[in-house]
């Protein structure tokens, strides 16, 4: 059996066993380490993360794993790769952060950075309050303090 | 024992495993590690940034912290901007445009103005800060510092000397991270030197040093490369030629470097940073460059301690250069990290057009790049840093 060909089960944290290429779980740079280590045992269990935020993180992978396996074209597979990647971040925002953490977690880079830009892209255009509503920050300032900060930074306030 | 790649495994799992468990102690964020919300926040724009200082005293603190300021700069190397300064009667304004341009037209970004008296110059963009020197009240010249990317300034102690002409360089100490200004000066025959640290510690002041390089007629456009600051003066020992006078930011000692012998280096020659290293722009003889310009070149300098500087190119202008430069009267702003010479005129012209010239020494092709949304400006001067980084911090932590 080819080392590709190679499956692997990863554990979520309720105990759903996903059976994976080695490929894809090499993705997960904290499998790829453990592998490299040599843990032989076929299923790693991924006690941090659920079955629905890992069957998305494995969907990107597997994704970014096929991509990266095609010759040639690599334009057009780029462009693809990166409708996917706008498809698959679209989601709303309390997955967006489960996303996040489990990609960190899993040390994939590729999902970590789309997922942070994605945070970034949203709330880059709201106001203060919007922001401290969607991370759910208690204002500390009190009203003084807050219209002092307000006013040293007021040209990033108008339009 | 443990292999390399354990260890870095191990690592890696602690360190998630210290991520989670050092989450920002508020909200939602309970859940989110503070290593993410730094990587959120440097995805932002300077407006974002802004605006978020606001958001509550945590979060203002992240975007306070040496190593969030460190990042935002880092990442914003990836896309340097040009920054042109413009001044007009009080005034200076500043804008910038990406630096890397194709040919065709693009609108010149308004960042902000600020106020100057008279003979405002800019001395100098360093890592994200730019500074101009003004005469101010009393006839005495004040440095202006200023960051756009927080769209704050502030004006400096006046320099301590009855001359008004003075020349001021900005300088930038990597090892202690450190900010200086360099003044030199000549009252009553005799030159003095002073610099003054910014930061705000302690008071800022000016504090005499000692040069022992006699040298006078010094020339206002320097630049500071890796901590060391060059400019053009004359010098008054033998051999009596224009060199170039060295400050190192950090240990405040002078060098002199004379030019090779073939180098027609003048007083308004261009010192340019090519690729970590001085450079000098020398265009058969003079200043400017035109569309009849035949040759330029750009020497790098090899070893400071022995004098020695290699011809990295002799430029023969391609065919077309006269047609795309036309009338315009050039100056050399430097070279970019991708081999390209970038030059500009000096004023804005009457009718307007402003064009960028980038000419490029590997396909040696010459392209220009129209900047529009300056008009109000004709007549102006104007003068462009290139490699302008984005720095969020505040003023008050420089």
């Amino acid at each position: 059996m080819s080392e590709s060909n190679k499956k692997i089960s990863l554990i979520s944290s309720e105990g759903e066993a996903f059976e994976v290429s080695e490929a894809v779980a090499r993705e997960f740079e904290i499998v790829a380490h453990m592998l490299e280590d040599g843990c032989s045992g076929s299923s790693i269990p991924i006690t941090t993360v659920d079955s629905n935020i890992l069957g998305k993180v494995i969907e990107y992978c597997t994704k970014h794993v096929e991509v990266g396996n095609v010759e040639g074209n690599s334009e057009k597979a780029e462009k693809d790769l990166e409708e996917f990647d706008k498809r698959f971040i679209a989601v709303e925002m309390n997955t967006l952060f489960s996303l996040i953490l489990a990609a960190n977690y899993l040390n994939v880079k590729g999902l970590l950075n789309i997922g942070c830009q994605k945070v970034a892209d949203t709330i880059k255009d709201m106001k203060p309050e919007e922001v401290r509503s969607i991370f759910n920050i208690e204002n500390d300032y009190t009203p003084a303090e807050e219209e002092v900060v307000r006013k040293e930074n007021e040209w990033a306030f108008q339009p | 024992m443990k292999t390399r790649r354990q260890h870095a495994a191990e690592d890696a799992l602690t360190k998630s495993r210290r991520k989670t468990q050092s989450p920002v102690s508020v909200g939602i964020s309970e859940t989110i590690p503070f290593d993410l919300i730094i990587e959120i926040l440097l995805r932002l724009p300077l407006k974002s940034i802004a605006r978020c200082r606001s958001i509550s005293k945590s979060w203002a603190s992240i975007l306070r912290r040496e190593d969030f300021t460190e990042l935002f700069i880092t990442r914003s190397r990836a896309r340097p901007q040009i920054l042109i300064s413009c001044v007009e009667n009080n005034e200076s304004l500043l804008f910038s445009i990406p630096q890397v341009q194709k040919p065709g037209v693009i609108a010149a970004n308004y960042i902000m103005r600020l106020p100057c008296t008279h003979y405002s110059k800019n001395i100098g963009s360093l890592r994200g800060l730019v500074c101009f020197t003004h005469i101010g009240k009393n006839h005495k010249t004040e440095p202006v510092i200023c960051n756009p990317s927080t769209r704050q300034f502030l004006t400096l102690p006046h320099v301590k000397t009855k001359n008004v002409i003075v020349a001021s360089f900005l300088g930038f100490d990597p090892i202690d991270k450190q900010f200086k200004i360099l003044s030199t000066t000549t009252h009553r025959n005799c030159e003095e030197y002073q610099v003054m640290t910014l930061g705000t510690k302690k008071k800022m002041s000016w504090r005499m040093i000692k040069c022992c390089i006699s040298h006078s007629y010094v020339q206002h456009d320097g630049i500071c490369v890796n901590g060391v600051i060059y400019y053009l003066a004359g010098v008054s020992r033998p051999p009596r030629a224009i060199s170039i006078i060295c400050f190192d930011v950090r240990s405040e000692k002078f060098k002199v470097i004379n030019k090779a012998k073939e180098m027609l280096l003048w007083s308004l020659s261009t010192l340019v940073n090519y690729k970590g290293t001085l450079g000098a722009l020398l265009s058969e003889g003079y200043a400017e460059v035109t569309g009849e310009t035949k040759c330029f070149e750009l020497w790098v300098l090899v070893d400071a301690d022995k004098h020695e500087w290699s011809k990295h190119i002799s430029i023969s202008p391609p065919p077309l250069w006269k047609n795309i430069v036309t009338e315009d009267s050039l100056y050399f702003v430097g070279v970019t990290g991708t081999d390209e010479i970038v030059l500009s005129p000096r004023y804005l012209s009457e009718p307007y057009s402003f064009y960028v010239y980038y000419y490029n020494i590997e396909s040696n092709t010459i392209r220009r790049v129209e900047i529009q949304g300056m008009d109000s400006f004709r007549h102006c001067k104007i003068r462009l840093s290139l490699n302008h980084v984005e720095d969020v911090k505040l003023l008050q932590y420089i």
